[in-house]
């Protein structure tokens, strides 16, 4: 009796510590529990935001994403750099399953970027450069009060990303760190920073004997990720982009005499993180509806050449709460293999998208295909089976004036027949 | 003579022709002249009825289509009984005149039967 009853206070407990880990939904890992204090503007930003933060050590030997089959926490943020591996049971291939599930994760290192990292962002279609390298810019670099480091550069805010940063930033975006090469052909990365065009990559502090492999505006600093289940993951070469003292630089000098106020660094690491952890730029579609026009029912199937009236709702997530989306460029398509009807949906400011459409004088299954990708924004995929069929026996037109000569020459051929018929029939001389 | 040119006697050939043929006709059985008078006037119609339908347009194709059909059709079967009750040059000699005509009948039921369907 005893043991029972200590066996159900054990799974209580058991319970009860699961629920506290589910309810700090963001899990931060830190290579170094000092970041806490010196990135802690970062921090308390998000803090403010409404996320709990279960602050881990990378090497702590209790670190778990899953428990089973139930993730533990929905959004994962990641700065280390030299950890050879993690703790417990979080390595790249589990962050990489964890992405793979629909969850997002923040990740900042830099030039002591480890193996096990490494593999991680080329998982997600990143390649950082080789360990100990670092963006070094000897024409556009930011100077510290006494000593002048090459490796502070200032990056550009890619114009394509500011869906992700919320708008353009135009203050320099102080980075030291690491730099990354990112597949032309890839369609799921996003280069939010960039490299000015005199950076390089390279070992600081020793000559450089050939041309370097990254340069320019190639180096990529940032690069944002959505996956096709729109996970989220976020690449940044540099750890101290998010900190405190890169926060308050102030005021940046940007060689040659350059003078900028205050750095942009601050704007930037706060929208990239809202934007990873799905504070902006999520999209929520809803109420697909489909009706012949003019009336409020969806038939089975259409008829060739039916006015259809389409209609769906699509929302923003925006300030936390669900707000109407507004675009000009939302599309639908309706296809047989390939889209007979391509039409823009006119929106009424209170995120209901619509059109009329006529369908095709083509019968088949058809299906309506709603299909947004816009970088920064969630993808949407929407598509639904619409059959359409031909004409009935009895749809066509009856008794048309201008077949009248083809109905009339039809009766006269049958009164020849049978006039023949009778003709023939009661002829009286024989054939010879 | 040799004043008239060789145009006048091609004239002259052409109506020989026809006379010829007025002649030859004249022997056709009656019967047989009587299947070619409806043969003659289905072909009509369907010529009247191609020329309606160059001039008003297509629009209601299938009825054009069943209409003409008709007329063709009607013409088709007409020659074919025509064909086989003509004795002289036929290589039907040994079907009875009845036959033909029974067949003649259902073959213009399953004909117009047809041309109903499709008019609209």
């Amino acid at each position: 009796m005893r043991g029972r009853a200590t066996l159900l206070a054990c799974a209580l407990w058991l319970t009860v510590t699961r629920v506290q880990a589910q309810k700090s939904d963001v899990l931060v890992i830190l290579e170094d529990q000092q970041l806490k204090s010196t990135h802690s503007i970062f921090f308390g930003h998000l803090r403010q935001l409404g996320y709990q933060l279960d602050y881990r050590s990378a090497d702590d030997k209790k670190l778990q994403l899953r428990d089973w089959d139930s993730w533990l926490y929905d959004k994962v943020i990641c700065f280390a750099a030299a950890v050879p591996e993690f703790g417990g049971a979080a390595d790249a291939q589990a962050l990489l399953e964890f992405v793979d599930s629909g969850r997002d994760l923040l990740l900042a290192t830099d030039s002591s970027a480890s193996d096990e990292l490494r593999e991680l962002t080329a998982g997600v279609g990143v390649d950082l450069e080789p360990q100990g390298r670092a963006v070094i810019d000897h024409f556009s670099y930011a100077l510290q009060s006494l000593t002048v480091d090459h490796t502070v550069v200032s990056g550009q805010a890619a114009l394509a990303a500011s869906a992700v940063l919320g708008g353009p930033i135009e203050a320099p975006v102080l980075f030291r760190g690491i730099g990354a090469s990112v597949a032309p052909e890839s369609e799921l990365v996003l280069k939010v920073l960039t490299a000015g065009s005199t950076a390089i990559s390279a070992v600081p502090g020793k000559p450089l004997t050939e041309a370097p492999t990254l340069a320019g505006n190639e180096t990529t600093l940032t690069a944002a990720i959505q996956t096709r289940n729109n996970a989220r993951v976020t690449v940044c070469g540099s750890i101290d982009l998010f900190s405190n003292e890169f926060f308050r630089w102030s005021p940046v000098v940007v060689t040659p005499g350059q003078r900028v106020g205050q750095s942009g660094n601050r704007a930037f690491a706060t929208q990239l993180a809202e934007w990873t952890l799905q504070d902006r730029g999520r999209l929520r579609v809803s109420k697909v509806r489909h009706v012949l026009a003019g009336t409020s029912e969806t038939p089975q199937r259409y008829r060739i050449r039916d006015q259809v009236d389409f209609s769906v709702d699509i929302h923003e997530w925006r300030k936390g709460s669900w707000q109407p989306f507004k675009a000009d460029d939302v599309q639908l398509e309706f296809v047989m293999l390939h889209p007979y009807l391509r039409v823009n949906l006119a929106h009424n400011n209170k995120g209901t998208f619509s059109t009329r459409l006529s369908v095709p004088d083509v019968y088949g299954v058809f299906k309506f295909v709603l299909n947004y990708q816009r970088p920064g924004y969630s993808h949407l995929f929407v598509s639904e089976q619409a059959p359409v069929r031909p004409f009935k026996h009895d749809e066509y037109e009856r008794f048309i004036p201008a077949a009248f000569p083809y109905y009339a020459s039809t009766f006269s051929m049958m009164g020849g027949f049978f006039a023949l018929t009778l003709l023939f029939l009661y002829h009286k001389r024989p054939l010879p | 003579m040799s004043s008239a040119g060789p145009k006048t006697a091609g004239l002259d050939a052409v109506r020989g022709i026809f006379r010829t043929f007025a002649q030859e006709y004249k022997k056709t059985p009656s019967k047989i002249k009587i299947l070619d008078a409806f043969a003659v006037y289905a072909l009509a119609t369907a010529a009247l009825q191609f020329i309606y339908m160059r001039l008003v347009g297509s629009f209601p194709f299938n009825a054009f289509l069943a209409g003409f059909l008709a007329c063709i059709g009607f013409f088709v079967l007409t020659v074919c009984l025509r064909l086989q009750l003509d004795k002289q040059s036929s290589d039907f000699k040994d079907l009875a005149p009845e036959r033909a005509l029974a067949d003649y009948v259902l073959c213009n039921c399953a004909l117009f039967l047809g041309v109903w369907n499709f008019i609209g």
